[in-house]
């Protein structure tokens, strides 16, 4: 077993400046998800941010366009790192190929964090690319911390389990989302990546209180804060699809969450029907206005 | 959790530390992976979920809530899955599903992934086995969509593959030298030839931009290399003889060999031609970095035998 302790005085502060390649990151910074179509009027106007959360597997491959890209973004402005394919709850081994990509990476980059989705991914050795949910029992958050705590020995800096927003709850789960989320967290020594729209998703469609929610986390465990848009089904369920501005519901979400936690860096994700960035950069900076 | 269960386990290898799963946990994710890939229906006019077809031991699993049954809800997921792979798969074949169309091509995508699932945690390489998947498929192997799905595949490889360590022949020993003589020239694995018989580079590029309206395929001879320039897919027109040249090289052969090959497929004034223009092609190649440097396995005496602990010879290898 390899669980660390998460006594408060033994962990990082992680509010505290974080530095990388790029300069450092303010314990209240509010960055944007990098994005290709951005690219033009980065590299011609490089505009002020705070910092940019990278895609890690949109930059592991050989391709070398994207990491000519990066170096450039890297010799302006400070990055994080977020993944998507990790599957930390998956039953299939660690894959220690992928790990090893991702630290060259988060190396390559001097990135302070990572981060990571709380889901699984593969079955039958087949790759879904997506965020699958899983039951939430103390069985499995015991193994999913294991492997988180694994995960951020092996990687070397603060690693971040980023809730999800689902769309089916399990029968056999022993416990709340949240419940399930902090004991991860608990165990593992890891931190969260908290993702406030994805509460706002999975609230409405399990019917909870997305406050509840956010009053139950340890607020100084938090890396960072995650708001997007999301859209709504005819039949009243809502789906995560980041192509729309951030919902005024999650807005106040983010403005409830930030007078619990005293602060923190927020991120505004766009992955879909992605306006020129001026637009998101302005969006960005509502996240001032809703604190 | 007890204090014990804290501690690190000293018999645990710190380089690539696994955890057993828990047995519910791999089976659920077992059964849901089934739902989640279960193809989706092209019956009708569109593309549907079929959630009847999933596992009862998934859809028992899920609770119900509201007026969304757990197939519905697991449909959701069912239909991320393939609408994500299929975007992945027409963006990374343009000509090919433009001239398929998408409905035609959606279903052969489908049926490529059914076969070809994908393994790795990257999408980079989901699609490189989509050409040789098309040969085998009655419905859509005609001889133009092959040689499309070629095209599209060459972009495709400039862009993702690997790149090995450019060939410098200012940096070759006289050893060395003297061995090229007798290794094959190996290409970047990220450089493809292409022979197109129509003008399918030309109805590629014009996709790309967006010009709306359908590929307008006229019969055009063409030899193209499509290569990685500062890190982009550049595309080079060629000329019949540096085609047969470099596909000669590609196949494994010596540089006097592909010449040799080169030579006797040429008419005779070609053939001087020819000859007049490879000091220059292979000049302009190299500049390009077209080629990887070979991998020399040069025997050499060992030059202190006394620090060597195994045979009296060492290798080198370059790669």
């Amino acid at each position: 077993m390899i669980m660390r302790r998460t006594d408060a005085g033994t962990q990082p502060d992680v509010l505290a400046p974080v530095a990388g390649a790029g300069g450092r990151i303010a314990p209240h910074a509010v960055g944007i998800g990098l994005r290709i179509p951005h690219y033009r009027a980065l590299f011609s106007e490089w505009p002020e941010v705070e910092f940019f959360e990278i895609i890690s597997e949109n930059f592991m491959g050989d391709a070398e366009l994207p990491r000519r890209n990066l170096e450039r973004v890297l010799s302006r402005y400070p990055v994080v790192l977020h993944g998507v394919s990790l599957g930390i709850a998956s039953a299939a081994p660690l894959d220690y190929a992928y790990l090893r990509r991702l630290k060259r990476l988060l190396e390559f980059t001097d990135a302070p964090y990572a981060s990571d989705h709380l889901c699984w991914t593969v079955a039958h050795g087949i790759q879904h690319h997506d965020l699958l949910p899983f039951p939430h029992t103390e069985e499995n958050a015991r193994y999913v911390a294991e492997r988180a705590a694994i995960v951020q020995d092996f990687l070397g800096r603060p690693f971040g389990l980023e809730n999800l927003s689902s769309y089916v709850a399990f029968r056999g789960s022993e416990m709340s989302e949240w419940e399930f989320y902090n004991r991860v967290i608990e165990l593992s020594g890891c931190s969260y990546m908290l993702d406030i729209n994805n509460v706002f998703v999975s609230a409405v469609n399990h019917g909870f209180d997305p406050r509840a929610y956010l009053d139950s986390i340890r607020w100084g465990k938090v890396l960072q804060c995650h708001i997007a848009g999301h859209r709504r089904r005819a039949d009243g369920s809502i789906l995560d699809t980041h192509d729309e501005p951030v919902a005024l519901d999650v807005w106040e979400l983010h403005r409830h969450a930030w007078n619990l936690s005293g602060g923190f860096r927020t991120l505004l994700e766009r992955d879909d029907k992605i306006p020129a960035f001026a637009e998101v950069r302005a969006e960005a900076a509502l996240a001032r206005s809703y604190r | 959790m007890n204090q014990a269960s804290l501690a690190a386990d000293p018999n645990a290898d710190d380089r690539e530390r696994q955890v057993a799963p828990p047995e519910g946990l791999r089976r659920l994710q077992e059964e849901f992976g089934r739902a989640a890939r279960a193809p989706l229906s092209f019956a009708g006019g569109r593309m549907r979920s079929l959630p009847d077809a999933y596992p009862e031991s998934a859809t028992d699993a899920v609770r119900p809530r509201g007026r969304q049954t757990p197939r519905e809800r697991l449909a959701i997921y069912n239909e991320q899955y393939w609408y994500r792979l299929l975007t992945v798969l027409q963006e990374n074949f343009p000509l090919l599903a433009r001239t398929l169309g998408f409905w035609e091509f959606n279903q052969l995508a489908t049926e490529y992934l059914i076969a070809h699932p994908s393994r790795d945690p990257s999408l980079d390489g989901l699609a490189w086995n989509l050409p040789a998947f098309l040969r085998g498929n009655r419905r859509f192997a005609t001889p133009r969509n092959l040689q499309i799905a070629a095209v599209d595949l060459a972009a495709l490889r400039a862009f993702h593959a690997p790149a090995r360590e450019n060939f410098d022949p200012g940096r070759l020993s006289p050893q060395e030298a003297a061995a090229l003589e007798s290794m094959p020239m190996e290409l970047q694995p990220w450089l493809s030839l292409v022979e197109e018989d129509w003008n399918l580079t030309a109805c590629r590029q014009a996709v790309l931009e967006g010009t709306g309206s359908a590929p307008e395929f006229r019969e055009a001879k063409g030899y193209w290399v499509a290569y990685r320039h500062e890190g982009a897919v550049a595309w080079g027109a060629l000329e019949p003889a540096a085609f047969l040249l470099l596909s000669a090289l590609a196949a494994g052969e010596t540089l006097a060999e592909a010449c040799e090959s080169v030579d006797r497929a040429l008419p005779d004034a070609e053939a001087e031609r020819f000859a007049g223009n490879l000091a220059a092609w292979f000049a302009e190649w190299t500049s390009l970095g077209w080629f990887a440097q070979p991998a020399f396995n040069i025997i050499r005496p060992c030059p202190t035998p006394e620090a060597s602990f195994g045979p009296s010879t060492w290798n080198t290898s370059l790669s």
